[in-house]
């Protein structure tokens, strides 16, 4: 998260780069459970104010930041439809799309997280890194 | 007629005005730790963290489901992240 707001700048405001992001589940339950909220918002049209908003309300491994219940309030803070939301995280019809997710990323070698690939190759999470990554896989014009 | 006032009377008032005191407080901070307490009980909501809102990106940064920036950029990072 911490390069992120650089490289939105620099290369993804400028139309030269996109982002995809892959939330995987190493942590723990509330890890998956938080990654089912995020597709849950994302139905909503809100996946990246989700993302925001559970990064800026992290708590630790081991804490219940990501509860249920206080997912539920950061659906609330945005103005999400709390009840649709609600029933899509009961329902646990992401579960199985982030566990393939998170076994996919292990079967891929990734460990730890976060893991960043550029063009499909893998780099180091600095910021010079990626921004040198992100450099060499444009074409010469830019 | 009355006797005459003494120093050692004007002291015993003193000492007396000090307890007054004395008992005003501790009596103002017991009723503070009771409502803190009694607060504490009957607040649950109370006890939830404040949620931080951030800032919404800019308008012209394209958001579509998991992807951030123009789909036909050039190059494609990905992130495997865990929020936790």
């Amino acid at each position: 998260m911490g390069v992120l707001p650089t490289i939105e700048e620099e290369f993804l405001l400028t139309g030269k780069a996109k982002l995809e992001l892959r939330p995987i589940a190493f942590l723990g339950e509330l890890s998956g459970l938080a990654a089912q909220a995020a597709e849950c918002a994302n139905e909503q049209g809100r996946f990246w104010r989700f993302h925001d908003i559970l990064y800026a309300n992290q708590g630790g491994k081991g804490s219940d930041a990501f509860s249920r219940k206080h997912l539920q309030r950061f659906a609330a803070a945005l103005g999400l439809d709390t009840a649709a939301f609600a029933s899509c995280l009961d329902s646990g019809k992401y579960a199985s799309m982030v566990a393939d997710d998170t076994n996919a990323a292990q079967q891929r070698g990734v460990d730890s997280t976060p893991t960043v690939l550029v063009n499909g190759k893998e780099v180091g999470g600095s910021l010079e890194e990626v921004r040198a990554a992100i450099q060499e896989g444009l074409p010469p014009e830019s | 007629m009355a006797p005459k006032p003494t120093k050692g009377r004007r002291k015993g008032g003193a000492h007396t005005r000090w307890w007054v005191y004395a008992a005003g407080a501790a009596g103002g901070a017991a009723v503070l730790a009771l409502f803190v307490i009694v607060s504490g009980l009957i607040g649950g909501d109370t006890k939830d963290p404040p949620i931080v809102v951030p800032v919404p990106r800019p308008a012209g940064l394209a958001q579509e489901g998991r992807v951030l920036g123009s789909p036909s950029a050039p190059v494609t990072i990905t992130e495997y992240a865990d929020f936790q």
